[in-house]
């Protein structure tokens, strides 16, 4: 019955391996993916009233300067 | 804020309500005054003698009003709505978001009422007066600035394909409008373009072509790639290949100008480089359409359900059937059967209505139940505004081609042999096509009709709803210092250099004969197969150059710029940089009197040009119903040239001198007076109206600061040369017993109709003309 140890060895290098693979894509420098990129015009909102009042205010940038709110890309 | 905090924006979506009503009010306006200008080639009275319902008035107020007022609030509806959502920010000013658009219905409103009153450049989709020609401007900028300001502030570092096409739309319309729209005033409401003759033709199509590259597709491609994902819950069908769409177009089509003027007096250089790079433009166009359609992959069971996904489709079809008729056109051989006829009529047609209008019906259908949170009025109106325009549509165009290749064939026949003209009367021609311009009219109306259900389908949509805003939580992010491409990550990679190769060794090909032109040809197979080669063994590279671009904005809209601009430049430069009076062949037109000076600015305010050309090509049918064939030099003063695009009636380029002044007289007051069957509206207020001499010393002196050498006449001069010339003529219309004052515009109108086609021998630099 060695075929246990042989599979459990096998699975563990495998997973090790994946393991390995995901954080070494983790690590690497992506900037962006086509896979990704061709997601976003599906991504998730929500709507919100438009005129109403009382309601508390979600985040609005208010101006270019507010260095704080935004960041810059160019 | 922190690097990777969760914040929750709200989009400006007020904008994008007030854009999307805007584009449907003068949607209706723009297709109604189209409607109204059908009729009159079919019935010339339907003008009701008003000249402010004329139809040269008329016509540019249709396509101004369809292309910047339909088509252009549509667009900023779809960009100011998508583009949000895509870069996850809200639009940067709300105050800009307004100006925007009130001024963009502050400059359509003042379009609507100058256009009517003869107010025109006499340059088409460029008519506009010069203050509002730098209202546009300005206003774009303000665009502009809204857009990149908005780019600046995001919170997703790729730029998605839809953004791509919007920058490429900003800066080459920016680019084209300014350089087309360059004037010099002669007062508060006129001007002259800076460009004359062919250089004005060219720069003309240059613009014209692209306002429908740039204006009409190239949002409203971004539109398709960011709504019809949305609309069939699926991603685009191929990211990849939208790259090759977006490069290949942006760089081929700013090339495309010159098949507008194919068997002209342009040079032969130029009407080859744009029926060459019309036909190119086959396959990027082909490939954004089928990138389109098969994002409907697995979702085509929607399109029996679903009116926004009807719309899309059958939009997303009429692109490719547009865009396949295009190159076709731009043949010169099938050029010269359809150009000038009722042909390219059609194809605009299919263009503006199914690509233009389809796509905005889609976009409109799913937006307004989601921008007041309530659901469609009626889904059975959706559909029947599907069908009706969609019939009508086929009507007008199938119409358009019958009365196009039918006039074409007519016009272009020979008989015995080839010596004469099978129909030499031009109206008999005309009188042929009427039962499809009569259906021409028939196929608009109806897709009016379903417009206005769609108004009327939306208005009982939003009736009583409440306007919502979206909403979407992001994660901040600081840029990382290793997310620039500086200057040197710009330029310095392997597709850009590659590029450059090509397009280099490519030129040296194109513009070079003997030894030259065989290393120019070699070198461009050479840099293909090492790009080619490259690309295989380094692809990585290319990619992740690439991907790095996509979250750069400004060297993105760099790269974009250059690629729009190169075009443009190779082909205007050696044209701009040339002395124009070397370009006159071997006639050159004399200078106009100030008379006919007056009576050329009535023929461009009365927008003869819309029916009429002043372009005899050089084709043997155009020789021997015309005369001898335009050449360049005949305009070479003419600012704005007048070769026109449309011979609803015939060429006019050597009708001076045909026919006496009493018959002018009697055509221009009623042209059936003299042709029997003519659909030309008459024109009796210009027997009635008064010449305006006092404005001829500015618009003389504005003529010389142009290079035109009138004589340094003065303001007396010019008056007495004037009015002299206009008794001569008044004197001469009494002779053969037509009575009208001197001062009449007719009188003004017929001297420059008796100047058309009067040359004299060419001159040179030497000869001393200023």
């Amino acid at each position: 019955m060695s075929v246990i140890p042989l599979t459990v060895c096998f699975s563990l290098l495998l997973a090790g391996l994946f393991i390995g693979l995901f954080v070494h894509e983790q690590r690497r420098r992506r900037f962006t993916s086509a896979e990704h990129d061709s997601l976003l015009p599906l991504a998730e909102e929500t709507a919100r009233e438009a005129d109403r009042r009382s309601a508390p205010r979600p985040h609005v940038p208010a101006a270019a300067g507010d260095a704080d709110s935004d960041p810059i890309y160019f | 804020m922190t690097n990777g905090q969760k914040t929750t924006i709200e989009f400006n979506d007020k904008i994008v309500r007030q854009f999307l009503l805007a584009s449907l009010i003068w949607g209706v306006v723009g297709m109604l005054v189209g409607v109204i200008i059908g009729t009159q080639l079919n019935f010339w009275q339907a003008n009701l003698g008003q000249s402010w319902l004329s139809f040269g008035r008329l016509r540019p107020l249709h396509t101004n009003a369809v292309i910047f007022a339909f088509v252009g609030n549509m667009m900023f509806a779809g960009v100011y709505y998508s583009m949000q959502r895509l870069v996850k920010a809200r639009l940067a000013s709300d105050f800009l978001s307004s100006l925007h658009f009130w001024g963009w219905q502050l400059i359509i409103v003042a379009a609507a009422i100058t256009l009517p009153l003869g107010l025109t450049r006499g340059k088409e989709y460029a008519e506009l007066i010069w203050p509002i020609n730098i209202a546009v401007a300005g206003i774009w900028v303000v665009f502009a600035v809204n857009f990149f300001w908005t780019l600046a502030r995001r919170h997703e570092k790729s730029l998605y394909v839809a953004i791509w096409f919007y920058i490429a739309t900003i800066i080459t319309v920016a680019m084209l409008y300014i350089v087309n729209h360059l004037s010099i005033p002669t007062s508060l409401l006129h001007s002259y373009p800076v460009f004359g003759g062919v250089q004005d033709g060219l720069v003309q199509w240059w613009y014209g072509h692209n306002a429908v590259a740039f204006f009409l597709t190239t949002p409203i491609l971004g539109i398709m790639y960011y709504f019809l994902p949305k609309a069939a819950e699926r991603p685009v069908y191929s990211y990849r290949l939208s790259v090759i769409h977006f490069w290949s177009l942006v760089f081929l089509y700013i090339w495309a100008g010159p098949h507008h003027l194919l068997n002209t007096a342009l040079p032969n250089w130029l009407q080859l480089l744009g029926m060459t790079f019309s036909l190119m433009l086959w396959a990027p166009s082909w490939g954004g359409m089928l990138n389109g359609l098969l994002t409907l992959r697995g979702a085509w069971g929607k399109l029996r359900t679903d009116p926004v996904i009807k719309f899309f489709a059958a939009g997303v079809t009429f692109y490719g059937m547009a865009t396949f008729e295009g190159p076709l056109l731009s043949i010169k051989a099938v050029n010269a059967l359809g150009h000038y006829t009722d042909w390219i009529i059609g194809h605009v047609h299919a263009g503006a209505l199914g690509w233009n209008g389809f796509m905005a019906a889609g976009m409109f259908y799913w937006l307004v139940p989601r921008l007041w949170k309530t659901k469609l009025h009626s889904e059975s109106l959706a559909n029947l505004h599907f069908w009706l325009g969609t019939f009508g549509i086929l009507l007008y165009v199938a119409a358009m081609w019958a009365s196009g290749i039918t006039q074409g064939l007519m016009l272009n026949a020979t008989a015995e042999g080839g010596t004469i003209l099978k129909y030499p009367n031009f109206l008999e021609t005309l009188n042929a096509i009427r039962p499809l311009m009569l259906l021409r009219v028939v196929g608009g109306a109806l897709y009016l009709t379903g417009f206005l259900i769609m108004g009327y389908n939306v208005y009982r949509s939003i009736r009583g709803a409440s306007a919502v805003n979206g909403s979407m939580e992001v994660f901040v992010e600081t840029p990382a210092p290793g997310d620039s491409l500086g200057v040197r990550g710009t330029f310095l990679n392997a597709p850009v250099v590659y590029t450059l190769l090509g397009l280099t060794a490519a030129c040296v090909w194109m513009f070079t004969s003997g030894v030259l032109n065989l290393l120019g040809l070699l070198a461009t197979v050479v840099s293909v197969l090492l790009a080619i080669g490259h690309f295989e063994s380094r692809g990585k590279a290319w990619v992740d150059w690439y991907d790095k671009l996509l979250i750069n904005a400004l060297p993105f809209t760099v790269l974009t710029f250059l690629s729009v601009a190169v075009g443009g430049l190779i082909q205007i430069i050696p044209m701009m940089t040339i002395d124009r009076r070397l370009q006159t062949e071997d006639r050159v037109a004399r200078v106009y009197t100030p008379l006919e000076l007056a009576g050329r600015d009535l023929y461009v305010r009365e927008g003869c040009y819309n029916c009429h050309s002043q372009m005899i090509r050089t084709l043997v049918p155009d020789v021997m119903r015309y005369g001898d064939y335009s050449r360049l030099g005949e305009s070479i003063w003419d600012h704005p040239y007048q070769w026109g695009s449309k011979r609803t009636g015939p060429d006019l380029a050597r009708v001076g001198g045909k026919y006496n002044h009493a018959w002018q007289y009697d055509h221009l007051e009623n042209p059936r007076n003299i042709s029997t069957g003519s659909n030309m509206p008459g024109y009796t207020w210009l027997l009635k109206q008064d010449t305006d001499y006092a404005v001829l010393p500015a618009k003389i002196r504005v003529q010389r600061m142009l290079g035109v050498p009138f004589p340094n006449w003065s303001p007396a001069d010019i008056d007495r040369l004037a009015k002299d010339q206009a008794k001569a003529i008044a004197a001469e219309l009494k002779a053969q017993g037509r009575y009208v004052e001197p001062d009449r515009e007719v009188v003004a109108l017929i001297a420059y109709l008796q100047s058309l086609g009067q040359t004299s021998q060419p001159v040179t630099p030497a000869a001393g003309t200023p």
